[in-house]
């Protein structure tokens, strides 16, 4: 039973980072048709950031300036690089995501070295927020969930009840028509762009005091995330929250459960002669953690390519 | 080109690719590296060139056909006596049943979600990887022994090269020939407008898969290759740098061209050799190369080569340098920040009372403190940017 | 028997329906003309009987067979090809290798990958000779992307036909043409369609009525009038609608 609260507390709040940083990631692909490779990189760049300018500033303007400089780093990557690959085509705009992903992390790992960083919570944090039969459920964790709800409401007033927020709607579907009709469609997609790095670079800088701080943390995130836009459908913020929380609970739900084939077979009768086979049969559920994902991104690739709530195809 | 130069080229390429029978060891495996890279950039390339799919995850099929061609060796160690010049079949037909299945699934879509497909398969293959003892040995993975067949021991690796060197001319070979055939031509439509394939009464998916299929055969040939030259193999094969090698070295060499993606790989595979030797910033510089060949020489290094023959030679030679006197400072500007934020700089400053002490850098004594250090690189940098942006104006005006 | 019939058949996008209802019947070896005005949903209708769309409701039957479920493969492999009216070729092809697309699709050489495609001799003997019909022998070797407008069009019929289709859609072929270049599209179409089942889109009235033995009228997804050309120039509802009062 404590298993089960604290690996639901523990899951929501990883599946409410997976939202910060995905959002950002599916609004960019929903508007510009761009799957940003470097998105997951720039995740990892706001946690660097988040430590270096915090050790000058201290934790809490760090959790500003370092998605402001992750924001303007995407600004200029939109404006500078990608506009201008923009005419070779879409496969042309993904290789440079890719190397661009490349060049951060690598890039980073020249600057910060290649063993992970002393990325700290503040004191004022580092409590417990409460305890569920002598486990405690760290203040911090229900922090970022603090923040990463923050964040989904105020983007979501911000698309829902703003003109800005209209224009970005609109030329989510019909770019060309709506800088017909005078809006500077290039300035939209350069201020979806530097958002949705902001988000990511938010996320990191929330997170890498919480998780490691190493450089591998793009890797690690990075696949689950493009996981989470392609289930919840490319473009769609209700979806990528619904995916996200998903994913997390499911992820962190079955990383400590030992169940395996050969066990499900044992109302059959059969877990003894499957167990002997060895194999598939004996692979754990918590082995396969790591694995579940994409086996949950192929199906919907294959049978419901829209994802759940998308609508681009 | 007329028939002398066509003589010429020819030789050129012989001699070539025959010197590494003379070769040491370490310069043969070498040798063996490249071709086995150049063989897979050129698979990979396939897809694109015909039908402009990018894979991001071809590490699986490559990995297939090295696990392959171990698990074959070990077979033979154990008494199967398939010679050494077959081994590499393994290879072929591993990657064409998993490409068969993994390209039926992929190419049910296109575009950017064929791209995730391919990534979602890798990802998973890889995730599993460790886990699947008996497939793939676990974290150490699994080695084998050649065994002597038809009169040669194969201890030494020049000998593994005429192995490797036959079977990746028959790689190219085959791929060159498909482009010729019926079904290669309906592949090369394909990129240009599946629609009207459709509207032809052709099963694009079906072609999709068979181009696939192909592809995924030649990477298992691939690595097959390189299984038999390393003798062992483990699961980071199938990770993410492995699928992307094919890709950056495609790109930079040249995505079009014939020839274009096995110039990228043997340049890039020779280059990583040496360089990650001397620097560990090689994957740094890899991939800023990649990008500003994305961003500015969309054509790849051959296809910018062979499409500017009307530029004048001066011109040429002038850009040229541009950009190698701008590589050379950036490398140097990197290369001095990554010696000045290690931590050994950092206890050397320490012990010398936190001062601007001095470091080597290519066996010159550099002060960190000192503004020609930091200025005169980036004056040259900026110089060449600045040339390089003139004359390529001029070109787009003439 | 009809080649094409159309019962019922409605087409709807979202919220707005392009096609509202309509009955069209085809005959084997006719020639009939699809007019009216520009947003009536002619090329939607084009694209309902080729296979890109599905009909939200209603049926479509070629030579007597259901086809409104099936893929543009196998209407195409059941003997109905479909020109574009913006041209929709392959970039990176040439003349001579977008028509041996057509011709290898209709030899059923397609999956052979054990020969060169060169050394199908009976491929390339079809390839010239549809070049020839067409005027394009001298440009076989020019990629297809740098042919003139009217060349362009030319070698869309020429891939269209070479699949030696029963029935044959035509999506304004003289578009863009001048008078006489118009007047030698229609004298090509006339020749090598001979005995097939032609149904053309077209604006130019001079084109519908050398060419066809029938006309359709097509207006906000209906169809409103259909018969032979003098019968349609005296319809008052297609006068009103289309033709503009007082012509002809």
């Amino acid at each position: 039973m404590t298993y089960l609260l604290t690996s639901l507390v523990n899951g929501l709040v990883f599946g409410l980072l997976l939202f910060m940083v995905s959002a950002g990631l599916t609004l960019i692909f929903g508007m510009m048709g761009v799957l940003n490779f470097a998105h997951s990189s720039l995740y990892m760049l706001g946690a660097y950031l988040g430590y270096s300018i915090g050790r000058w500033t201290g934790f809490w303007p760090a959790l500003l300036l370092a998605p402001l400089a992750v924001a303007l780093l995407g600004a200029f990557i939109e404006r500078y690089m990608l506009r201008r690959v923009h005419r070779h085509g879409h496969a042309q705009e993904l290789l440079l995501t890719f190397g661009l992903a490349l060049i951060i992390h690598e890039a980073i790992k020249l600057m910060y070295g290649p063993y992970p960083v002393e990325y700290a919570i503040p004191a004022e944090l580092a409590r417990t927020a409460f305890s569920v039969n002598g486990f405690n459920v760290p203040l911090y964790r229900l922090f970022i969930g603090a923040v990463a709800i923050s964040m989904f409401v105020s983007l979501f007033l911000l698309m829902r009840y703003t003109r800005l927020g209209l224009i970005v709607r609109a030329a989510l579907s019909q770019p060309l028509m709506v800088e017909s009709l005078g809006h500077n469609v290039g300035f939209v997609f350069l201020l979806v762009f530097a958002i949705g790095a902001a988000l990511a670079g938010l996320a990191g800088a929330v997170a890498g005091a919480f998780y490691p701080t190493g450089p591998n943390m793009a890797e690690d995130l990075g696949s689950i995330v493009f996981v989470v836009v392609v289930v919840g459908g490319l473009g769609s913020l209700e979806g990528a929250l619904v995916a996200s929380l998903a994913i997390g609970l499911l992820t962190t739900l079955t990383v400590g459960l030992d169940w395996t084939l050969a066990g499900a077979l044992a109302p059959f009768g059969l877990s003894g002669w499957a167990a002997s086979i060895g194999g598939l049969f004996s692979i754990t559920l918590s082995s396969l953690t790591g694995s579940l994902p994409f086996i949950i991104m192929l199906f919907v690739l294959l049978f419901r390519p829209a994802g759940l709530m998308g609508e681009r195809s | 080109m007329n028939r002398y130069h066509r003589i010429a080229v020819c030789l050129a390429a012989a001699i070539v690719l025959l010197a590494p029978l003379t070769f040491s060891d370490r310069y043969a495996n070498l040798a063996i590296r490249i071709l086995v890279a150049a063989l897979f950039a050129t698979a990979f390339n396939l897809l694109w060139r015909q039908a402009r799919l990018l894979s991001f995850g071809h590490g699986v099929y490559f990995g297939a056909g090295m696990f392959a061609a171990v698990h074959l060796m070990r077979a033979n160690e154990a008494g199967l006596n398939v010679p050494l010049i077959l081994v590499p079949l393994a290879g072929v037909l591993s990657g064409l049943i998993i490409g068969l299945l993994c390209g039926f699934i992929a190419t049910l879509r296109s575009g950017a979600y064929f791209s995730m497909i391919t990534l979602a398969i890798a990802e998973l293959i890889y995730s599993l990887g460790p886990r699947w003892q008996a497939l793939f040995g676990g974290e150490a993975g699994i080695s084998s022994m050649r065994i002597p067949s038809m009169g040669l021991s194969f201890a030494a690796l020049n000998e593994v090269y005429l192995i490797v060197l036959g079977w990746s001319a028959l790689g190219f070979v085959a791929i060159r020939f498909f482009a010729k055939t019926p079904l290669g031509q309906i592949a090369y439509a394909l990129g240009d407008n599946e629609r009207r394939l459709q509207f032809l009464g052709y099963r694009t998916h079906a072609v999709k898969v068979c181009l696939f299929a192909l592809s995924a055969a030649i990477s298992g040939l691939a690595g097959g290759l390189l299984g038999i030259a390393a003798e062992n193999v483990d699961y980071t094969v199938f990770g993410p740098a492995s699928s992307a090698a094919p890709v950056i070295q495609t790109f930079i060499g040249g995505a079009d061209v014939l020839f274009g993606p096995a110039f990228g790989a043997a340049i890039l595979t020779g280059f990583g050799n040496v360089f990650s030797d001397v620097t560990r910033l090689w994957l740094l510089y890899q991939g800023l190369a990649f990008v500003v060949v994305v961003m500015f020489l969309p054509a790849g290094i051959v296809g910018s080569l062979l499409s500017s023959k009307k530029r004048p030679l001066r011109e040429a030679i002038a850009n040229t340098l541009a950009v190698l006197l701008c590589s050379a400072s950036l490398i140097f500007l990197c290369e001095s920040a990554s010696i000045l934020l290690s931590d050994s700089y950092a206890s050397l400053r320490a012990n010398q009372g936190g001062s601007w002490v001095s470091y080597r850098l290519f066996n010159i004594e550099l002060l960190p403190s000192s503004p020609i250090v930091w200025a005169l690189p980036l004056i040259v940098a900026l110089a060449g940017v600045l040339v390089s942006c003139k004359l390529k104006r001029q070109e787009e005006a003439a | 028997m009809s080649a094409i019939s159309l019962s019922a058949v409605r087409k709807r996008f979202g919220s707005s329906e392009i096609i509202r209802g309509v009955d069209l019947e085809v005959n084997t070896g006719e020639r009939h003309a699809l007019i009216g005005p520009n947003g009536a949903g002619k090329s939607t209708l084009f694209n309902l009987i080729s296979g890109q769309f599905r009909p939200t409701s209603g049926q479509i039957l070629l030579n007597g067979q259901r086809s409104d479920r099936d893929p543009p493969e196998t209407i195409a492999r059941r003997g109905l090809a479909r020109s574009f009216q913006i041209t929709s070729l392959f970039a990176r092809l040439t003349v001579f290798e977008t028509v041996r697309l057509g011709v290898m699709a209709n030899q059923g050489v397609r999956f052979c990958f054990w020969r060169t495609a060169a050394s199908q001799r009976e491929v390339t003997n079809d390839v010239l000779a549809l070049l020839d019909d067409v005027n394009l022998s001298h440009r076989a070797s020019v990629l297809a992307a740098e042919l003139p407008y009217s060349e362009q069009r030319a070698l869309e019929l020429a891939v269209t036909l070479a699949l030696r289709p029963e029935i044959i859609l035509l999506d304004e072929p003289t578009a863009g043409m001048s008078v006489e270049e118009a007047a030698q599209t229609v004298a090509l179409v006339r020749r090598l369609t001979a005995g097939r089942t032609l149904l053309v889109v077209e604006h130019d009235m001079d084109v519908v009525f050398s060419l066809c033995d029938r006309i359709s009228v097509l207006v906000h997804g209906q169809i409103i009038a259909t018969g032979a050309p003098d019968e349609i120039t005296r319809d008052e509802r297609v006068n009103e609608a289309y033709l503009g009062k007082g012509l002809h």
